[in-house]
Protein backbone atom coordinates (compact mmCIF):
# COMPACT_ATOMS: atom_id res chain seq x y z
CA UNK A 1 0.00 0.00 0.00
CA UNK A 2 2.30 2.65 0.86
CA UNK A 3 6.17 1.81 -0.78
CA UNK A 4 8.80 4.40 -0.45
CA UNK A 5 11.71 3.46 -3.31
CA UNK A 6 15.33 4.89 -2.80
CA UNK A 7 14.22 7.84 -1.53
CA UNK A 8 16.89 10.56 -1.09
CA UNK A 9 15.86 14.25 1.00
CA UNK A 10 18.09 16.34 2.62
CA UNK A 11 16.79 20.16 4.22
CA UNK A 12 20.05 21.51 2.98
CA UNK A 13 21.71 20.39 0.15
CA UNK A 14 25.39 18.34 1.37
CA UNK A 15 23.23 17.27 4.31
CA UNK A 16 21.01 14.29 3.56
CA UNK A 17 18.96 12.68 6.24
CA UNK A 18 17.08 9.96 4.10
CA UNK A 19 20.08 8.01 1.94
CA UNK A 20 18.70 5.33 -0.43
CA UNK A 21 15.68 4.86 1.86
CA UNK A 22 13.39 1.33 1.04
CA UNK A 23 9.72 0.73 3.06
CA UNK A 24 7.11 -1.26 1.85
CA UNK A 25 4.19 -1.26 4.76
CA UNK A 26 0.96 -3.33 4.01
CA UNK A 27 -3.00 -2.37 4.80
CA UNK A 28 -4.42 -3.62 7.79
CA UNK A 29 -1.44 -3.05 10.30
CA UNK A 30 -0.73 -0.41 12.68
CA UNK A 31 2.90 0.52 12.44
CA UNK A 32 4.97 2.11 15.00
CA UNK A 33 7.67 4.38 14.20
CA UNK A 34 10.10 4.99 16.76
CA UNK A 35 13.10 7.19 17.28
CA UNK A 36 14.78 9.11 18.88
CA UNK A 37 14.55 12.90 18.14
CA UNK A 38 15.87 14.56 14.92
CA UNK A 39 16.20 10.71 13.63
CA UNK A 40 13.69 12.09 10.80
CA UNK A 41 10.06 10.09 11.84
CA UNK A 42 8.47 13.77 11.40
CA UNK A 43 10.62 14.00 7.83
CA UNK A 44 9.04 10.82 6.67
CA UNK A 45 5.59 11.60 7.14
CA UNK A 46 5.55 14.43 5.22
CA UNK A 47 7.51 12.76 2.55
CA UNK A 48 4.87 10.28 3.04
CA UNK A 49 1.88 12.40 2.68
CA UNK A 50 3.71 14.62 0.03
CA UNK A 51 4.22 17.52 2.20
CA UNK A 52 7.28 16.86 1.17
CA UNK A 53 9.26 16.06 -1.88
CA UNK A 54 12.03 13.65 -2.17
CA UNK A 55 15.05 14.89 -3.89
CA UNK A 56 15.79 11.26 -5.44
CA UNK A 57 13.69 8.49 -5.62
CA UNK A 58 9.40 8.09 -5.12
CA UNK A 59 6.96 7.34 -2.09
CA UNK A 60 4.08 5.76 -3.59
CA UNK A 61 0.55 4.85 -2.53
CA UNK A 62 -1.13 2.82 -3.89
CA UNK A 63 1.24 2.38 -6.94
CA UNK A 64 1.17 6.30 -7.62
CA UNK A 65 3.28 9.04 -6.92
CA UNK A 66 2.47 11.14 -3.89
CA UNK A 67 4.44 13.76 -4.77
CA UNK A 68 1.64 14.85 -7.43
CA UNK A 69 -0.98 15.36 -4.98
CA UNK A 70 -3.67 14.47 -6.73
CA UNK A 71 -6.79 14.00 -5.24
CA UNK A 72 -7.24 10.13 -6.34
CA UNK A 73 -4.10 10.06 -3.61
CA UNK A 74 -4.57 12.77 -1.15
CA UNK A 75 -8.68 11.45 -0.43
CA UNK A 76 -6.68 8.32 0.86
CA UNK A 77 -4.01 10.11 3.33
CA UNK A 78 -4.66 11.96 6.57
CA UNK A 79 -2.33 13.41 8.15
CA UNK A 80 -2.42 14.32 11.71
CA UNK A 81 0.67 16.26 12.36
CA UNK A 82 1.94 17.24 16.10
CA UNK A 83 2.16 21.11 15.45
CA UNK A 84 -0.72 22.76 14.47
CA UNK A 85 -2.84 25.63 14.50
CA UNK A 86 -6.86 25.04 14.11
CA UNK A 87 -8.99 28.04 12.40
CA UNK A 88 -11.39 29.86 14.63
CA UNK A 89 -14.05 27.93 13.67
CA UNK A 90 -16.35 25.53 15.51
CA UNK A 91 -15.88 21.61 15.13
CA UNK A 92 -19.61 22.30 12.94
CA UNK A 93 -17.63 24.58 10.57
CA UNK A 94 -14.72 22.79 10.26
CA UNK A 95 -16.50 19.65 9.40
CA UNK A 96 -18.74 21.54 7.04
CA UNK A 97 -15.33 23.31 5.40
CA UNK A 98 -13.12 19.89 5.84
CA UNK A 99 -15.35 16.77 5.26
CA UNK A 100 -17.31 16.87 1.79
CA UNK A 101 -13.21 16.83 0.61
CA UNK A 102 -13.24 13.33 1.83
CA UNK A 103 -15.52 10.77 0.40
CA UNK A 104 -15.72 8.17 2.98
CA UNK A 105 -16.04 10.63 5.60
CA UNK A 106 -18.51 9.56 8.40
CA UNK A 107 -20.16 11.94 10.15
CA UNK A 108 -21.92 8.96 12.97
CA UNK A 109 -18.29 7.79 13.20
CA UNK A 110 -16.62 11.24 14.15
CA UNK A 111 -20.27 12.07 16.78
CA UNK A 112 -19.07 8.42 18.10
CA UNK A 113 -15.14 9.58 18.54
CA UNK A 114 -15.79 13.03 19.96
CA UNK A 115 -18.15 11.20 22.65
CA UNK A 116 -15.75 9.01 23.40
CA UNK A 117 -13.31 11.62 23.89
CA UNK A 118 -15.37 14.11 25.91
CA UNK A 119 -15.47 16.78 23.45
CA UNK A 120 -18.41 19.10 23.75
CA UNK A 121 -19.50 21.03 20.24
CA UNK A 122 -20.19 24.04 21.60
CA UNK A 123 -16.62 26.47 21.04
CA UNK A 124 -14.56 27.42 18.59
CA UNK A 125 -11.77 25.23 18.04
CA UNK A 126 -9.56 28.06 19.58
CA UNK A 127 -10.70 27.99 22.72
CA UNK A 128 -10.41 24.42 23.15
CA UNK A 129 -7.04 23.04 25.08
CA UNK A 130 -4.20 21.43 23.03
CA UNK A 131 -4.57 18.01 24.15
CA UNK A 132 -8.90 18.69 22.97
CA UNK A 133 -7.86 19.84 19.72
CA UNK A 134 -5.61 17.14 19.23
CA UNK A 135 -8.35 14.67 20.50
CA UNK A 136 -10.82 16.38 18.15
CA UNK A 137 -8.17 15.85 15.11
CA UNK A 138 -7.96 12.53 16.13
CA UNK A 139 -11.28 11.68 15.38
CA UNK A 140 -11.48 13.84 12.61
CA UNK A 141 -8.60 11.73 10.83
CA UNK A 142 -10.38 8.63 11.64
CA UNK A 143 -14.02 9.67 10.24
CA UNK A 144 -12.13 10.23 7.20
CA UNK A 145 -11.34 6.53 6.78
CA UNK A 146 -8.49 7.21 4.65
CA UNK A 147 -6.71 3.51 3.32
CA UNK A 148 -3.15 5.50 4.90
CA UNK A 149 -3.62 7.85 8.48
CA UNK A 150 -0.62 8.91 9.68
CA UNK A 151 0.12 10.02 13.29
CA UNK A 152 2.59 12.14 15.00
CA UNK A 153 2.86 11.92 18.06
CA UNK A 154 -0.52 11.82 18.97
CA UNK A 155 -0.65 11.04 22.64
CA UNK A 156 1.47 13.92 23.26
CA UNK A 157 -0.64 16.51 25.01
CA UNK A 158 -3.62 14.27 26.03
CA UNK A 159 -4.34 13.23 30.02
CA UNK A 160 -3.52 9.68 31.32
CA UNK A 161 -7.65 8.98 30.91
CA UNK A 162 -7.25 10.90 27.34
CA UNK A 163 -4.33 8.03 26.16
CA UNK A 164 -6.60 5.23 27.54
CA UNK A 165 -9.77 6.33 25.43
CA UNK A 166 -7.17 6.97 22.49
CA UNK A 167 -5.78 3.14 22.90
CA UNK A 168 -9.43 2.36 23.29
CA UNK A 169 -10.67 3.89 19.94
CA UNK A 170 -7.24 2.78 17.87
CA UNK A 171 -8.25 -0.71 18.84
CA UNK A 172 -11.77 -0.48 17.16
CA UNK A 173 -11.23 1.90 14.67
CA UNK A 174 -8.77 -0.01 12.39
CA UNK A 175 -9.49 -1.66 9.52
CA UNK A 176 -8.04 -4.49 7.08
CA UNK A 177 -8.29 -1.62 4.28
CA UNK A 178 -6.52 0.78 6.55
CA UNK A 179 -2.49 1.15 7.38
CA UNK A 180 -1.79 3.14 10.18
CA UNK A 181 1.58 4.70 11.05
CA UNK A 182 2.11 6.03 14.28
CA UNK A 183 4.95 8.20 14.86
CA UNK A 184 6.42 8.84 18.12
CA UNK A 185 9.56 8.43 21.09
CA UNK A 186 6.84 7.55 23.86
CA UNK A 187 7.13 3.79 23.02
CA UNK A 188 4.59 2.74 26.58
CA UNK A 189 1.46 4.98 25.27
CA UNK A 190 1.09 2.57 21.84
CA UNK A 191 2.40 -0.85 23.08
CA UNK A 192 -0.72 -2.32 23.26
CA UNK A 193 -2.16 -0.80 19.37
CA UNK A 194 0.87 -1.70 17.38
CA UNK A 195 1.45 -4.75 15.66
CA UNK A 196 4.73 -3.90 13.89
CA UNK A 197 7.33 -1.87 15.40
CA UNK A 198 10.20 0.59 12.91
CA UNK A 199 12.49 2.40 14.40
CA UNK A 200 14.16 4.82 12.48
CA UNK A 201 18.04 6.26 13.31
CA UNK A 202 19.96 9.14 11.72
CA UNK A 203 17.73 8.81 8.55
CA UNK A 204 17.77 4.90 8.35
CA UNK A 205 15.56 2.29 8.41
CA UNK A 206 17.53 0.08 11.22
CA UNK A 207 14.76 -1.99 12.37
CA UNK A 208 11.35 -3.94 10.93
CA UNK A 209 9.95 -6.26 12.68
CA UNK A 210 6.26 -7.33 13.37
CA UNK A 211 5.61 -7.75 17.10
CA UNK A 212 4.33 -11.41 16.60
CA UNK A 213 7.79 -12.47 14.71
CA UNK A 214 9.08 -10.23 18.06
CA UNK A 215 7.50 -12.05 20.62
CA UNK A 216 8.23 -15.48 18.97
CA UNK A 217 12.10 -14.86 18.54
CA UNK A 218 13.03 -12.76 21.96
CA UNK A 219 12.25 -12.94 25.38
CA UNK A 220 11.96 -10.08 27.54
CA UNK A 221 12.79 -10.43 31.09
CA UNK A 222 14.79 -9.91 34.05
CA UNK A 223 18.50 -11.26 34.61
CA UNK A 224 20.88 -11.50 37.40
CA UNK A 225 24.40 -10.05 35.09
CA UNK A 226 24.30 -9.17 31.46
CA UNK A 227 26.97 -11.82 31.17
CA UNK A 228 23.93 -14.67 31.54
CA UNK A 229 23.62 -16.91 28.64
CA UNK A 230 21.49 -15.45 25.62
CA UNK A 231 21.44 -11.93 26.64
CA UNK A 232 21.24 -10.07 24.03
CA UNK A 233 20.87 -6.53 25.44
CA UNK A 234 20.75 -5.59 29.04
CA UNK A 235 20.22 -2.29 31.44
CA UNK A 236 19.63 -1.62 34.67
CA UNK A 237 16.11 -1.32 36.53
CA UNK A 238 15.12 -1.70 39.92
CA UNK A 239 16.12 -5.05 41.39
CA UNK A 240 18.39 -6.39 38.72
CA UNK A 241 18.84 -6.16 34.80
CA UNK A 242 15.43 -5.77 32.34
CA UNK A 243 16.55 -7.92 29.17
CA UNK A 244 16.01 -9.04 25.46
CA UNK A 245 17.07 -12.40 25.42
CA UNK A 246 16.78 -15.25 22.67
CA UNK A 247 13.94 -16.83 22.66
CA UNK A 248 13.18 -19.31 25.48
CA UNK A 249 10.24 -20.32 23.97
CA UNK A 250 8.16 -18.65 26.21
CA UNK A 251 5.89 -15.96 24.79
CA UNK A 252 6.76 -12.50 26.82
CA UNK A 253 5.08 -9.53 26.61
CA UNK A 254 7.70 -7.41 24.37
CA UNK A 255 8.67 -4.41 26.17
CA UNK A 256 8.86 -1.96 23.85
CA UNK A 257 10.89 0.51 25.40
CA UNK A 258 13.67 -2.32 26.22
CA UNK A 259 13.72 -3.27 22.59
CA UNK A 260 13.98 0.31 21.31
CA UNK A 261 17.10 1.11 23.83
CA UNK A 262 18.56 -2.17 22.85
CA UNK A 263 17.81 -1.87 19.06
CA UNK A 264 19.29 2.02 19.23
CA UNK A 265 22.02 0.29 21.25
CA UNK A 266 22.84 -2.86 18.78
CA UNK A 267 20.54 -3.22 15.96
CA UNK A 268 22.56 -5.63 14.54
CA UNK A 269 21.85 -8.00 17.10
CA UNK A 270 18.78 -7.97 17.70
CA UNK A 271 17.80 -8.22 13.70
CA UNK A 272 20.21 -11.52 13.55
CA UNK A 273 18.30 -12.72 16.50
CA UNK A 274 15.33 -12.45 14.93
CA UNK A 275 16.10 -13.76 11.45
CA UNK A 276 17.61 -16.72 12.97
CA UNK B 1 -10.30 6.78 -9.42
CA UNK B 2 -9.47 8.66 -12.81
CA UNK B 3 -12.01 10.56 -12.83
CA UNK B 4 -11.52 11.89 -9.62
CA UNK B 5 -8.41 13.80 -10.78
CA UNK B 6 -10.44 15.42 -13.14
CA UNK B 7 -11.75 19.24 -12.53
CA UNK B 8 -14.43 19.62 -10.03
CA UNK B 9 -16.87 22.44 -10.02
CA UNK B 10 -18.23 21.15 -6.61
CA UNK B 11 -14.50 20.65 -5.44
CA UNK B 12 -13.78 24.43 -6.55
CA UNK B 13 -17.35 25.68 -4.41
CA UNK B 14 -15.99 23.77 -1.49
CA UNK B 15 -12.54 25.29 -1.61
CA UNK B 16 -14.07 28.87 -2.02
CA UNK B 17 -16.89 28.12 0.74
CA UNK B 18 -13.62 27.36 3.01
CA UNK B 19 -11.98 30.09 1.82
CA UNK B 20 -14.07 32.41 2.58
CA UNK B 21 -15.37 31.22 6.21
CA UNK B 22 -12.30 31.37 7.51
CA UNK B 23 -11.66 34.96 6.29
CA UNK B 24 -14.99 36.31 6.20
CA UNK B 25 -14.46 38.00 9.70
CA UNK B 26 -11.33 40.09 8.24
CA UNK B 27 -13.33 41.16 4.51
CA UNK B 28 -15.92 42.31 6.56
CA UNK B 29 -14.11 44.52 9.07
CA UNK B 30 -12.30 45.90 5.98
CA UNK B 31 -15.28 46.41 4.23
CA UNK B 32 -16.94 47.90 7.21
CA UNK B 33 -13.79 50.46 7.83
CA UNK B 34 -14.02 51.42 4.20
CA UNK B 35 -18.05 52.17 3.99
CA UNK B 36 -17.61 54.14 7.08
CA UNK B 37 -14.67 56.18 5.99
CA UNK B 38 -16.28 56.84 2.54
CA UNK B 39 -19.99 58.01 4.45
CA UNK B 40 -17.81 60.41 6.90
CA UNK B 41 -16.06 61.85 3.34
CA UNK B 42 -19.27 62.65 2.28
CA UNK B 43 -20.84 64.12 4.72
CA UNK B 44 -17.85 66.18 5.44
CA UNK B 45 -17.82 66.99 1.95
CA UNK B 46 -21.76 68.43 1.77
CA UNK B 47 -20.79 69.93 4.53
CA UNK B 48 -18.27 72.17 3.38
CA UNK B 49 -19.36 72.77 -0.20
CA UNK B 50 -23.12 72.27 0.22
CA UNK B 51 -22.99 69.45 -2.45
CA UNK B 52 -22.83 66.07 -2.85
CA UNK B 53 -19.70 65.12 -5.09
CA UNK B 54 -20.01 61.68 -6.27
CA UNK B 55 -17.25 62.07 -8.97
CA UNK B 56 -15.01 62.58 -5.79
CA UNK B 57 -16.12 59.96 -4.25
CA UNK B 58 -16.48 57.22 -6.71
CA UNK B 59 -12.87 58.22 -7.23
CA UNK B 60 -12.14 57.27 -3.75
CA UNK B 61 -13.50 54.33 -3.88
CA UNK B 62 -11.97 52.88 -6.60
CA UNK B 63 -8.96 53.74 -5.13
CA UNK B 64 -9.74 51.60 -1.84
CA UNK B 65 -11.35 48.68 -3.80
CA UNK B 66 -7.59 48.43 -5.98
CA UNK B 67 -5.92 49.21 -2.43
CA UNK B 68 -8.17 46.62 -0.36
CA UNK B 69 -8.29 44.37 -3.19
CA UNK B 70 -3.91 43.98 -3.58
CA UNK B 71 -4.47 43.52 0.34
CA UNK B 72 -6.97 40.59 -0.06
CA UNK B 73 -5.09 39.31 -2.65
CA UNK B 74 -1.26 39.38 -0.94
CA UNK B 75 -3.18 37.56 2.15
CA UNK B 76 -4.85 34.72 -0.35
CA UNK B 77 -1.89 32.18 0.90
CA UNK B 78 -1.04 33.25 4.59
CA UNK B 79 -2.57 29.88 5.14
CA UNK B 80 0.35 27.88 3.35
CA UNK B 81 2.99 30.49 4.77
CA UNK B 82 2.61 28.70 8.18
CA UNK B 83 3.59 25.65 8.10
CA UNK B 84 0.91 24.29 11.39
CA UNK B 85 -1.60 25.98 9.50
CA UNK B 86 -0.29 24.84 5.76
CA UNK B 87 -0.28 21.15 6.04
CA UNK B 88 -3.93 20.75 6.07
CA UNK B 89 -4.45 23.01 3.10
CA UNK B 90 -1.61 20.77 1.42
CA UNK B 91 -3.27 17.63 2.16
CA UNK B 92 -6.96 18.64 0.97
CA UNK B 93 -7.27 16.30 -2.15
CA UNK B 94 -8.15 18.83 -4.73
CA UNK B 95 -5.99 19.71 -7.68
CA UNK B 96 -3.02 22.58 -7.79
CA UNK B 97 -5.65 23.94 -10.49
CA UNK B 98 -8.34 23.98 -8.56
CA UNK B 99 -6.68 25.21 -5.77
CA UNK B 100 -4.94 28.35 -7.04
CA UNK B 101 -8.31 29.04 -9.36
CA UNK B 102 -10.55 28.48 -6.10
CA UNK B 103 -8.42 31.35 -4.75
CA UNK B 104 -8.19 33.68 -7.97
CA UNK B 105 -11.62 33.65 -8.48
CA UNK B 106 -12.50 34.79 -4.71
CA UNK B 107 -9.81 37.89 -5.01
CA UNK B 108 -10.38 38.37 -9.01
CA UNK B 109 -14.14 38.83 -10.26
CA UNK B 110 -15.96 37.70 -7.16
CA UNK B 111 -14.13 40.57 -5.16
CA UNK B 112 -14.64 43.01 -8.16
CA UNK B 113 -17.62 42.41 -8.85
CA UNK B 114 -19.04 42.44 -4.72
CA UNK B 115 -17.02 45.50 -4.45
CA UNK B 116 -18.21 47.46 -7.00
CA UNK B 117 -21.74 46.38 -5.84
CA UNK B 118 -20.54 47.33 -2.27
CA UNK B 119 -19.18 50.71 -3.33
CA UNK B 120 -22.31 51.58 -5.12
CA UNK B 121 -24.57 50.84 -2.01
CA UNK B 122 -22.09 52.82 0.09
CA UNK B 123 -22.49 56.18 -2.21
CA UNK B 124 -26.37 55.58 -2.19
CA UNK B 125 -26.54 55.42 1.37
CA UNK B 126 -24.22 58.42 1.67
CA UNK B 127 -25.78 60.33 -1.07
CA UNK B 128 -28.96 59.17 0.70
CA UNK B 129 -27.73 60.55 4.42
CA UNK B 130 -26.43 64.02 3.06
CA UNK B 131 -29.54 64.26 1.05
CA UNK B 132 -31.57 64.31 4.27
CA UNK B 133 -29.02 66.26 6.36
CA UNK B 134 -27.96 68.91 3.90
CA UNK B 135 -30.58 68.37 1.09
CA UNK B 136 -28.22 67.81 -1.27
CA UNK B 137 -28.97 66.81 -4.72
CA UNK B 138 -28.89 62.61 -4.93
CA UNK B 139 -26.89 61.12 -7.20
CA UNK B 140 -26.30 57.41 -7.97
CA UNK B 141 -23.07 55.74 -9.36
CA UNK B 142 -23.40 52.82 -11.42
CA UNK B 143 -20.32 50.59 -11.57
CA UNK B 144 -21.59 48.90 -14.93
CA UNK B 145 -20.15 51.31 -16.95
CA UNK B 146 -17.41 51.42 -20.01
CA UNK B 147 -15.37 53.33 -17.31
CA UNK B 148 -16.61 50.84 -14.66
CA UNK B 149 -15.70 47.45 -16.60
CA UNK B 150 -12.56 49.35 -17.65
CA UNK B 151 -11.63 49.90 -13.74
CA UNK B 152 -12.44 46.33 -13.19
CA UNK B 153 -10.35 45.16 -16.24
CA UNK B 154 -7.24 47.31 -14.72
CA UNK B 155 -7.71 45.65 -11.08
CA UNK B 156 -8.02 41.84 -12.73
CA UNK B 157 -4.68 42.28 -14.76
CA UNK B 158 -2.66 44.24 -12.02
CA UNK B 159 -4.17 41.59 -9.35
CA UNK B 160 -2.81 38.65 -10.95
CA UNK B 161 1.00 40.09 -9.94
CA UNK B 162 -0.03 40.62 -6.15
CA UNK B 163 -1.05 37.11 -6.58
CA UNK B 164 1.78 35.58 -7.67
CA UNK B 165 3.28 37.57 -4.74
CA UNK B 166 0.75 35.98 -2.11
CA UNK B 167 2.48 32.97 -3.18
CA UNK B 168 6.02 33.64 -3.79
CA UNK B 169 6.94 35.85 -0.86
CA UNK B 170 5.72 34.19 2.75
CA UNK B 171 6.06 37.26 4.76
CA UNK B 172 4.70 41.65 3.76
CA UNK B 173 3.78 40.14 0.67
CA UNK B 174 2.24 43.11 -0.73
CA UNK B 175 5.05 45.37 0.18
CA UNK B 176 7.85 42.79 -1.12
CA UNK B 177 5.54 42.64 -4.68
CA UNK B 178 4.88 46.33 -4.28
CA UNK B 179 9.29 46.47 -4.21
CA UNK B 180 9.68 44.03 -6.96
CA UNK B 181 7.09 46.09 -9.08
CA UNK B 182 9.51 49.00 -8.94
CA UNK B 183 12.27 47.36 -8.89
CA UNK B 184 11.27 45.80 -12.69
CA UNK B 185 9.64 49.29 -13.75
CA UNK B 186 12.64 50.98 -12.91
CA UNK B 187 14.98 47.87 -14.95
CA UNK B 188 12.79 48.41 -17.62
CA UNK B 189 13.10 52.24 -17.78
CA UNK B 190 16.93 52.13 -17.44
CA UNK B 191 16.65 49.66 -20.63
CA UNK B 192 14.41 51.45 -22.31
CA UNK B 193 16.80 54.43 -21.92
CA UNK B 194 19.33 52.61 -22.97
CA UNK B 195 17.67 51.47 -26.65
CA UNK B 196 16.74 54.82 -27.02
CA UNK B 197 20.21 56.84 -26.53
CA UNK B 198 21.71 53.76 -28.97
CA UNK B 199 18.68 54.16 -31.82
CA UNK B 200 18.28 57.79 -31.24
CA UNK B 201 21.77 58.84 -30.45
CA UNK B 202 22.18 62.78 -29.37
CA UNK B 203 18.37 63.02 -30.18
CA UNK B 204 16.42 63.59 -27.42
CA UNK B 205 13.01 63.70 -29.09
CA UNK B 206 10.81 61.72 -30.65
CA UNK B 207 9.57 63.25 -33.26
CA UNK B 208 8.92 63.92 -37.57
CA UNK B 209 12.75 66.27 -37.29
CA UNK B 210 14.41 63.42 -35.87
CA UNK B 211 13.09 59.57 -37.27
CA UNK B 212 11.89 58.59 -40.88
CA UNK B 213 8.41 58.15 -40.82
CA UNK B 214 8.75 54.25 -40.69
CA UNK B 215 10.71 54.86 -37.11
CA UNK B 216 8.20 57.46 -35.96
CA UNK B 217 5.11 54.72 -36.32
CA UNK B 218 6.98 52.24 -34.53
CA UNK B 219 7.50 54.75 -31.73
CA UNK B 220 4.38 56.20 -31.50
CA UNK B 221 1.67 53.41 -32.33
CA UNK B 222 3.69 50.13 -32.88
CA UNK B 223 4.98 50.20 -29.40
CA UNK B 224 2.43 51.21 -27.53
CA UNK B 225 -0.20 48.60 -28.94
CA UNK B 226 2.42 46.09 -28.07
CA UNK B 227 2.75 47.45 -24.34
CA UNK B 228 -1.23 47.72 -24.89
CA UNK B 229 -1.18 44.07 -25.90
CA UNK B 230 1.28 42.43 -23.67
CA UNK B 231 -0.70 44.48 -20.71
CA UNK B 232 -4.28 43.04 -21.53
CA UNK B 233 -3.65 39.73 -23.30
CA UNK B 234 -0.17 38.48 -21.36
CA UNK B 235 0.00 39.93 -18.05
CA UNK B 236 -2.61 38.02 -16.15
CA UNK B 237 -2.10 35.03 -18.06
CA UNK B 238 1.63 35.06 -17.47
CA UNK B 239 1.87 35.18 -13.66
CA UNK B 240 -1.43 32.89 -12.97
CA UNK B 241 1.17 30.27 -14.72
CA UNK B 242 3.90 31.37 -12.51
CA UNK B 243 1.81 30.75 -9.84
CA UNK B 244 0.19 27.70 -10.54
CA UNK B 245 3.81 26.09 -10.63
CA UNK B 246 4.82 27.79 -7.73
CA UNK B 247 2.04 26.53 -6.40
CA UNK B 248 2.20 22.91 -7.45
CA UNK B 249 6.11 22.70 -6.14
CA UNK B 250 5.14 23.74 -2.49
CA UNK B 251 6.67 21.93 0.07
CA UNK B 252 5.50 22.55 3.77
Amino acid sequence: MVKIENLNFGYRKNQELFRELNLELQSGNIYGLFGMNGAGKTTLLKLMSGLLFPKTGECLIFEKNVSTRLPEIMANIYVIPEEFVLPPVSIKTFVEMNAPFYPRFDHTMLQKYLQEFEISNDKKLTAYSYGQKKKFLIAFGLATQTNVLLMDEPTNGLDIPSKSQFRRIMAAASTEEQCIIISTHQVRDLASIIDHVIILENGSIIFKESLMDISTKLTFGKVKDDSSEGVLYAEEVLGGKAAILKSTGHDTEVDLELLFNGVIKNSEIINNAIKS
Amino acid sequence: MEKINQFSVQRLFLLMKRHSIMNLKTWLIGFGAISGVLIVMALLQSLGSGTFNLDSLTATGISFIFIAGYLITSMMYNEIHTPARGQFYLILPATTFEKLLSNWLLSSIVYVLVAHIMLSLVLLIAGLLSAAIFSTSLDFYNPFTEAGFKNMGVYLVTQSIFFLGALYFRKNNMLKTLLSIFAVIVALGMIASLFGWIILGEFNQINEENLPPQGLEFFTITIPNIAKYLFWGLTAPFFLVVSYFKLKEREV
